[in-house]
């Protein structure tokens, strides 16, 4: 089982309030102002954060925003200080990785790889606080995982999104990020595995076979 | 209020002899106006006379590369009785008169445009009830006449005429010509026995790096107030005007970027005027390509002497060849005359020969150009691009222009056409349109042009396009009534310009897509649209203009010519512009275009534009001061109030020439625009995130996860319990 202390809460107000910044920086044209700029990263330190506020075009707002509404609510519901964690974390650390994994970036504008430090840390929670309980969902838990991997590899190469019109919105994906959120947010999730290795190795793997052999 | 047909109008109008009606009819295709501004005013009808142009005053505002030129004449009757005078009038290429005003009693009667049957209408009244009323005069598609009656023993008739066009841009050179070199009537010399001047305003977002005059080197001044802004000055008493002044100025913009100028006065919704500009960092790569030149030598060609431009020019080609380039040369007037009957090396010897082959040639026959086409299109490689350069002056034989369009639809892959319009009198309709329809580009030479430099900045454009379906999408602002709508390509040195109208105001972002050597590159750019601009009235004819092209052009394409006429008519009557479809006419005075029920929209548009056009003065008057102020090398002394460079009198350039050299005096950089926006291009692009319909379902999935996860765990937790 895992060691950390659950801190649930009745409304996601952190995701609200984030998600109605988003909003107003696009309604109030301020992308530009927020937008971080790998070439020049402490120029102006307070990019380094607001950068997820800004966004290339309504729609990468209503993608990015959206997921981030969905997945943000979920965690914080769940926990809220694990969220607030997996949120600063994943915003300082991405653009400053961007520096060194994504130089050809001249800016980088939204939420998505926070999204991705999201998913990753609600699948990885799943995986490793389900394992033992109720391994289907953390099986399927680990397939979007993969699928996600997936995804990112695939960016990584064609430099386009999946089913994501990045070209007509004015950007390109930046997979870096996401690697880097999905890391922030599964290293949060399996920060419980870390403390107590033996939960992963103590499972009895004998029990989800005959299931998926059936 | 008078009766619209009572005697005591027809006994005004005999007693008072001042009844002039003047209208101007455009006809045939718009764009098709012969190259030539001069203005002339004859004694005619038969009375004989002499009659002198005692002033012109010619006064050109160029406002990013749409250029408003207010001509200004004052004639002289030199005989003591009274003549009928007829007022010539041809327009340059692609310009549009927007006004014309004749000073009646001292008063200025301002022209109205109205429907072209009904001005025909009106203007038969009057003939009818005067022996000889003012009599209009259309002598052929390109060219206003209209017939003033009377002009006193003595007396001054002084005329207005004012026109927009769009300049044409080489290489980042924009070229403007006042063309006076083809006279309306060739039998008159046209001199002018008093002062003739031309003054330059310009004015550009891009900022302006040079300024020259390649036809008159030694008789302009020039002025630099900032570098957004410059004047040019000519002036010259008792001269030949028998020469297209050119003033050519050039732009500079390092990156490839978009700029925007807006009008919006009142409650309408507003206009604007996007230019795209391809950087140097877009500078075409140099490649081998295939040329095939085709040079027209039909009778026509020996007019204005075109066929030595065209010589000149096509040298000036070939000279520009690069060493990976091949060629052949062909002439035509009733069938085609190859010179090597193959793609040929460009190198020296060839190229002496292709030199020799053209100065041999003479002018004469028929204009038949599609088996010239025909036989050019038979060069075409599947491996490497045709480029098929025209020059003609396009007036082939009527039915000719179907099968020519044709030709051009059916044209082999991989090849583009190329026209150059020779000379001042040219089918610049026809041209436009099959260098257009087959991907390429039109540019028209005149006699004073600098052909080298023309040449190379051709061959430039014609190496390839720097950008390619491009794309606008506006988000925000409402924007409609794009012209053009399908945004033709850009190449470098001559942008793209796109004008619009827009319903909202306030910051809006545009989504510029666009193909850059074979990568799509889609780029935010974020604009701004005023609740109010008056600093740039001149694009909303120009809108109009190009809506009427457009119209124009379906109408030639075969759509209904009366959905075309009336859509046309509407927008000749609303934005004051002479078409095909619409005339202008002048009355006598305000009573008179009442009775005719004709709405003094014109009036009401010239006092705005005027307003708009003075409140623009005063602010470049104020620039001109600073600029003047700051002169002066000591600033420890008490800086004196220099006057402005040009608003002392301009000496006689032939005594004291004031020297081609733009000799810039200062160097004021020019508040960036907010609607000046530089797009990268390459070494970069903007990232973010990329949650789409994918991602989405994953999320999904993943809280559907979450919630049978937390919904079992509870289960569990209350069966245990239990």
């Amino acid at each position: 089982m895992n060691t950390y202390k659950i801190n649930r809460v009745s409304f996601p107000w952190i995701t609200f309030w984030i998600c109605i910044a988003g909003l107003l920086a696009s309604t109030l044209h301020l992308d530009r102002l927020l937008e971080f700029q790998p070439s020049h990263p402490f120029t102006e330190p307070y990019r380094i954060i607001a950068c997820h506020l800004a966004h290339w075009s309504w729609s990468h707002v209503g993608w990015s925003l959206g997921s981030f509404a969905a997945l943000g609510a979920l965690c914080e519901l769940r926990d809220r200080r694990t969220f607030a964690l997996c949120t600063a974390l994943s915003a300082t650390v991405i653009p400053l990785l961007l520096v060194v994994i994504e130089p050809r970036v001249k800016s980088y504008r939204g939420m998505s790889g926070i999204d991705s430090a999201f998913f990753a840390l609600l699948a990885f929670q799943l995986v490793v606080t389900r394992l033992r309980s109720q391994p289907g969902i953390a099986i399927a838990a680990a397939t979007l995982i993969i699928a996600f991997g997936l995804k990112v590899f695939y960016e990584q190469f064609f430099h386009v999104a999946v089913f994501a019109d990045s070209a007509g919105a004015g950007f390109v994906p930046v997979p870096g990020a996401h690697l880097a959120g999905a890391a922030v947010g599964a290293i949060i999730a399996c920060r419980g595995c870390f403390l107590n290795t033996s939960t992963f190795f103590k499972f009895n793997w004998s029990k989800v076979r005959p299931k998926f052999c059936e | 209020m008078k009766s619209p047909d009572t005697k005591s109008v027809h006994v005004r109008i005999r007693r008072s002899f001042t009844l002039i009606i003047a209208a101007f009819t455009l006809c045939a295709v718009l764009p098709a106006f012969r190259a030539n501004a001069s203005g002339l005013l004859i004694a005619d009808g038969g009375n004989g006379g002499v009659l002198t142009i005692k002033q012109q005053d010619v006064r050109v505002t160029i406002n990013n590369g749409v250029a408003v030129t207010h001509v200004t004449q004052v004639f002289q009757n030199t005989e003591n009785r009274q003549v009928e005078a007829l007022y010539t009038f041809p327009v340059p290429k692609g310009a549009s008169v927007a006004n014309f005003s004749m000073w009646i009693n001292g008063k200025e009667m301002v022209g109205e445009v109205v429907e072209k049957a009904r001005a025909r209408q009106i203007y038969d009244s009057y003939r009818q009830r005067r022996r000889d009323p003012g009599l209009l005069e259309q002598t052929d598609f390109r060219t206003f006449e209209m017939r003033v009656f009377p002009i006193a023993p003595l007396a001054e008739q002084k005329v207005e005429i004012s026109y927009y066009q769009e300049l044409d841009f080489d290489h980042d050179w924009a070229t403007y010509v006042y063309p006076l070199a083809t006279a309306t009537r060739p039998e008159l010399r046209q001199q002018t026995a008093g002062k003739f001047s031309l003054n330059f305003d310009v004015k550009s977002q891009i900022p302006v790096s040079a300024i020259e005059s390649p036809s008159h080197p030694n008789d302009f001044a020039f002025a630099k107030h900032r570098e957004d802004y410059w004047q040019a000055s000519f002036e010259r008493r008792d001269g030949d005007l028998g020469r297209d002044v050119v003033l050519a100025y050039h732009l500079a913009r390092p990156k490839t970027g978009v700029d925007m100028i807006t009008s919006r006065q009142g409650d309408e919704d507003g206009y604007f005027c996007l230019t795209l500009t391809a950087g140097q960092e877009l500078k075409a790569k140099e490649a081998g390509m295939d040329y095939v030149f085709v040079l027209d030598i039909s009778g026509s060609m020996n007019d204005d002497g075109k066929l030595k431009i065209s010589r000149g020019s096509l040298d000036a080609f070939i000279n520009a060849l690069g060493a990976g380039d091949h060629f052949e040369v062909m002439t035509f007037n009733v069938e085609p005359h190859r010179l090597f009957n193959k793609l040929t090396d460009a190198t020296p010897e060839s190229k002496q020969k292709a030199v020799a082959f053209l100065t041999s040639q003479e002018a004469r026959g028929g204009t038949v150009l599609h088996p010239a086409l025909t036989s050019a299109y038979k060069y075409a490689q599947p491996s490497r691009p045709l480029n098929v350069v025209i020059l003609s002056d396009g007036l082939t034989e009527a039915d000719e222009r179907a099968q020519l369009i044709d030709l051009i639809a059916h044209r082999p892959t991989g090849s583009r056409v190329f026209c150059i319009g020779v000379g001042n009198d040219v089918d610049r309709g026809l041209l436009n349109k099959m260098a257009t329809d087959a991907g390429g580009l039109c540019a028209f030479l005149s006699s004073e042009d600098n052909l080298d430099r023309q040449a190379q900045a051709f061959r430039r454009k014609l190496m390839h396009p720097v950008a390619g379906d491009i794309k606008l999408d506006f988000q925000g602002a409402k924007v409609y009534d794009l012209e053009p709508q399908q945004i033709p390509n850009l190449y470098f040195g001559m942008p793209v310009r796109v004008y619009g109208r827009y319903r909202n105001s306030g910051p809006a972002k545009l989504m510029l897509t666009a193909t850059i050597e074979g990568q799509k590159l889609s780029r935010p750019v974020d604009l701004d649209f005023p609740a109010k601009d008056v600093a740039n009235p001149e694009i909303e004819r120009m809108w109009a203009m190009k809506k009427v092209d457009q119209l124009l052009a379906a109408g030639d394409a075969g759509s209904s010519p009366n959905s075309v006429s009336g859509e046309i008519v509407r927008l000749g009557e609303a934005y004051s512009i002479a078409t095909q479809y619409t005339s202008f006419i002048v009355l006598e005075n305000d009573a008179e275009y009442q009775r005719w029920q004709i709405d003094r929209k014109n009036v009401l548009r010239l006092k705005r534009d005027r307003a708009a056009q003075e409140t623009v003065a005063h602010e470049l008057a104020a620039l001109r001061d600073k600029a003047a102020a700051d002169l002066g090398p000591a600033p420890e002394k008490a800086p004196e109030p220099a006057a402005p460079v040009l608003s002392a009198p301009m000496p006689t350039p032939s005594v004291t020439p004031t020297g081609p050299s733009p000799a810039p005096r200062q160097n004021q950089p020019a508040p960036r625009s907010h609607n000046s926006t530089d797009i990268e291009t390459g070494g970069g692009s903007n990232g973010g995130g990329a949650f789409g319909p994918l991602s989405s379902v994953g999320v999904i999935a993943l809280a559907v996860l979450v919630v049978i996860s937390h919904t079992r765990a509870r289960g569990a937790r209350t069966t245990e319990a239990a």
